[in-house]
């Protein structure tokens, strides 16, 4: 199809505000899937992607629409990562696109997150087509929620079109908005190849398959392609789009969206936002926008029976070949043995790494809390970074500490203001800027350290505004603060996998918190187990877990083994899910106590 | 040692603590069923144990019937036990089992204040209890053990001390303690009772242990009591790793060491006889878990040859782990200190852990 009949868009929207459902029906108008064939959400593949409601892994879709004018047009819908964690990766698929649908709630309206992707949009060039959904909920205020664009986003939303994706009102409209109201891609098919990397899969029969968004030239098999952030050749084998199927086509031209596979295979060479070009003939310079991503949330990962070790190294090995963001490290602790110290994005990706190698790979793991990268200058004039608390060098040989802050965005209703500056406040927050967004919304900005913000900010954020802010967030560079390592002993000894880096102000109210999680969450045993917290030795808190005295069935006879049996084995199997450290018997959820725990009281 | 049990599955009532398999049938029923169970062939044993249920709520008649069927089948020096409720163990009732030669009553008293067993759905008072020993013993059974049960709702230590001196001052030769165990299909479980606090479970029961220990009672096992000797043979058999047959819906035997339950239907049991339903058996750790029960543990060498296996070299972490504290080794058994049978439940799962 010749490029002025191609649209590429995305569609963006906040959580739940009905992006996934838009994009269902959409295929279903096209009649790129059957209705049967439908399952909801079909973009959204993995299982823990449709189970939390949010995409992790891009895709994109090609579909004729055959639109009221009578000519056909050829739609590549990209889908984009829902999540702050992924907000590089947002940008490059965003960046594939030309256009975007904008989805708003029309009870709920515009929120942070909305925000930060139509930025994302504009700064990438896209031209926004507003779309209002749900209007068929009872609390739908379509006209207060259009205003609300028109104030925050500065969006005509004279047309915007009212729609309720679930029933499917309104979606025709949509697709031909598509068609007359967003561009069609304007590359030079003569130029040079370049071709933007979105997204990566890894295939064990093929290697990485890589996703592209044609800017200028063509691309075929049989080409020799130079990634040119890397340098890696390669010569193309196949390419091809989704229809959502796979289908091999001859060529991808200009404006198309597709897929490449090149017998690659090292995910490292196909990095988002990387350009491709000929090899022969390559293009002056990449395409603009490329980052490296670095990971900013690092924790230690490690089976909970140690003989398991090969199995959760080859399970990395299997996610990393999908997910170039993940770094990891083999690294011992004394406590916990051989296990990797891995790097995320963010606390969700984190979580999305988690339970995918528990799930996915039937690993039993243990978490270290997270930490961040800390930059520890030292007195002999060197600097290292330290991602791991338990490798803090001595506190004599620490001139200063610099960690990382972040620019947070708070987007909060009016009457919460307080409460979350005080929150700020809290979390050792400066504050930079409030502005009034409309008649009931603020936009608080203020800098944070980014610990504070992977220690429990979402979940106090959201009881102190009742779940009305949303925040946003993007690394603003380092600074020094005064911060120790914090120690905690269990039986006297030191579990350097429960080290923390505090802030000084806070260690006595953190170890305080620490010790009391600690003896609520690891059961008694056979003797008293004394829990420290301690900074350089010197002790700050402690309390006590009491020993087990009394734990037997009363009643054992000849009618009672099988009960008995059943009893003690689901005692086992909760034993096998802990740790013994030293003479201690430590529980999962106690290495993450740092995060569950209330250091209000 | 041969032992059987013959399970009678009816109640007058039902006590809120309990999760046994019984039911509240009518006259009828009973009689359907004891014609069954007076069908089943027996073989000679060394124990035979009438439990349930409550046996005592069959009428005098039926009783005659049940006893007349086992009566042939008990070797010489055998043990006859019958549980008993104080509200229908009648002279006449006595008089059966007396002439029938059972020579041992185990009574469900649970406690002598009568404010709470009302609170636990029992039908009958402290003197109901007295005058059912009294009984008793006038037709000659000295033989008698009482049940009771610690940490109902509402109970004090006071209550518990009560109960303790009153079991003292008739004494009696056997005593059953039980901590209040919250079963799921009990009304208790049902109604969300909260177990007793470990703190205070472990407090009255070293209370219990202490002072049925200082006047010469055995605590021969975790929740039983007796004056030197006078253990409950046919209950020993569970802990020592016999085989015991188990008789009538409710039952539970065991048979070249592979257990198994007779199925728990009355109707199809009246209609076609009993069913055996095989049960998962671990016969060398239910060995050591029944064992480490009693203060005569698991005989080493018994073990070794039963189970062609080296328990010491098996188990040897665990041992290491809980020695001398918890667990002891003397004159070749392996035995759970006071300490051990305390918290034996935490032992039995490192013993689960090894294989």
């Amino acid at each position: 199809m010749d490029q002025k009949h191609i649209r590429n868009f995305s569609i963006i929207a906040h959580i739940d505000h009905g992006k996934s459902t838009l994009a269902d029906r959409i295929l279903e108008l096209t009649d790129t899937v059957e209705k049967r064939e439908m399952k909801d959400q079909i973009l959204d593949s993995m299982d823990l992607e449709r189970e939390r409601g949010i995409t992790i892994k891009l895709n994109a879709v090609q579909l004729v629409y055959h639109a009221k004018n009578g000519e056909d047009y050829l739609f590549h819908l990209i889908d984009t990562p829902g999540h702050v964690d992924f907000s590089y990766e947002v940008s490059r698929s965003l960046a594939a696109c030309d256009g975007a649908v904008l989805v708003v709630d029309a009870a709920q309206g515009v929120q942070a997150q909305t925000l930060a992707n139509v930025y994302l949009a504009l700064e990438n060039d896209l031209e926004i087509l507003p779309v209002i959904n749900k209007i068929d909920l009872p609390s739908a205020q379509p006209d207060v929620v259009k205003q609300e664009i028109e104030d925050l986003i500065g969006l005509d939303c004279t047309d915007a079109i009212e729609i309720s994706a679930k029933s499917g009102l309104n979606v025709d409209q949509v697709l031909e908005a598509i068609v007359h109201k967003l561009p069609a891609p304007k590359g030079d098919p003569d130029a040079p190849l370049q071709a933007l990397v979105f997204d990566s899969l890894y295939d064990s029969y093929r290697g990485v398959i890589a996703f592209v968004s044609v800017k200028n030239g063509t691309i075929r098999p049989k080409d020799k392609i130079r990634f040119m952030a890397t340098g890696a050749e390669y010569e193309v084998l196949e390419v091809g789009v989704h229809t959502p199927k796979e289908v091999v086509e001859s060529k991808l031209g200009t404006g198309d969206v597709g897929w490449i596979s090149a017998a690659i295979k090292n995910i490292e060479d196909v990095r988002v936002g990387d350009t491709i070009t000929s090899a022969d003939h390559p293009a002056d310079a990449p395409l603009q926008g490329y980052k490296e991503m670095n990971p900013m949330v690092y924790c230690g990962l490690y089976p909970v029976d140690n003989a398991k070790y090969e199995d959760l190294k080859e399970a990395l090995e299997k996610l990393k070949l999908n997910d170039a963001s993940l770094q990891y490290e083999p690294e011992t602790s004394q406590a916990l043995g051989f296990g990797f110290r891995c790097g995320f994005l963010g606390l969700l990706h984190m979580d999305v790494v988690e339970e995918r190698l528990e799930r996915e790979y039937n690993l039993d793991l243990i978490a270290t809390s997270p930490s961040v990268i800390y930059h520890v200058y030292k007195t002999d004039g060197t600097m290292e970074a330290i991602d791991n608390p338990s490798l803090l060098p001595p506190q004599q040989k620490i001139s200063r500490i610099e960690e990382p802050y972040v620019k947070a965005e708070i987007m909060v209703p009016k009457e919460y203001v307080g409460p979350m500056m005080e929150l700020c406040q809290k979390k050792r927050g400066e504050y930079k800027d409030l502005q009034v967004l409309d008649d009931v919304r603020m936009m608080l900005v203020y800098e944070l350290p980014l610990s504070e913000i992977i220690f429990d900010f979402f979940d106090k954020m959201k009881s102190s505004t009742k779940g009305y802010a949303s925040l946003d967030y993007e690394i603003s560079g380092y600074r020094a603060s005064d911060l120790v390592k914090m120690d905690i002993l269990l039986n006297g000894q030191p579990v350097d996998a429960l080290s923390v880096i505090v802030h000084r102000e806070f260690a006595y109210h953190r170890g305080n918190a620490m010790t009391r999680k600690l003896k609520e969450l690891i059961p008694k045993q056979q003797f008293e187990i004394p829990v420290q917290a301690a900074i350089g030795g010197k002790v700050i808190a402690r309390t006590n877990i009491k020993a087990l005295r009394k734990n037997v069935l009363a009643k054992c006879y000849g009618g009672d083994i099988s009960r008995k049996k059943k009893l003690l084995e689901k005692q086992k199997e909760g034993k096998k899910r802990m740790k013994q450290v030293g003479s201690v018997e430590i529980p999962q959820e106690a290495f993450m106590a740092v995060l569950s725990m209330d250091d209000e009281s | 040692m041969k032992h059987i049990y013959v399970h009678i599955p009816f109640c007058d009532g039902i006590c809120f603590y309990c999760g046994f398999y019984r039911q509240t049938a009518g006259r009828q029923v009973r009689e359907a069923w004891l014609e069954r169970i007076c069908e089943t062939p027996v073989q000679k044993t060394n124990t035979l144990y009438f439990g349930g249920g409550t046996p005592s709520c069959l009428d005098t008649d039926q009783l005659d019937r049940l006893c007349a069927h086992f009566a042939d089948c008990l070797l010489p020096g055998y043990e006859w036990t019958i549980e008993a409720n104080p509200e229908n163990l009648t002279a006449e009732k006595i008089a059966v089992m007396g002439r029938y030669g059972i020579n041992r009553v185990s009574l469900g008293v649970q406690t002598f204040s009568d404010p709470l067993l009302k609170k636990i759905g029992r039908r009958h008072t402290a003197d109901d209890a007295r005058r059912a020993i009294r009984l008793l013993r006038q037709s000659g059974i000295e033989n008698i053990s009482i049940d009771l049960i610690y940490g109902l709702p509402g109970q004090m230590q006071t209550d518990v001390e009560q109960d303790l001196n009153e079991f003292l001052q008739l004494q009696l030769p056997h005593l059953s303690i039980y901590a209040l165990q919250i079963e799921p299909n009990s009304v208790f479980g049902k109604q969300g009772i909260p177990p007793l606090a470990e703190e205070t479970d472990a407090d009255w029961y070293e209370m219990i242990v202490r002072t049925l220990k200082a006047v010469g009672y055995e605590h021969y096992e975790i929740s039983s009591f007796c004056r030197p000797g006078m253990y409950s043979r046919h209950n020993l058999g569970y802990w020592n790793d016999d085989d015991f047959i188990g008789i009538g819906p409710g039952a539970a035997g065991r048979e070249g060491h592979q257990r198994y339950l007779i199925e728990r239907d009355l109707q199809r049991f009246i209609q076609v006889g009993e069913t055996r339903c095989p049960e998962p058996t671990d016969a060398p750790f239910e060995a050591i878990m029944m064992g480490l029960r009693t203060m005569f543990g698991v005989d080493i060498e018994k073990w070794n040859q039963t189970y062609q296996n080296d328990l010491e070299k098996t188990y040897q972490a665990v041992l290491q782990k809980y020695m001398p504290d918890f667990l002891t080794i003397e004159n070749g058994h392996l035995i759970a200190t006071e300490a051990g049978m305390e918290q034996l439940n935490s032992i039995l799962v490192d013993f689960l852990g090894t294989d």
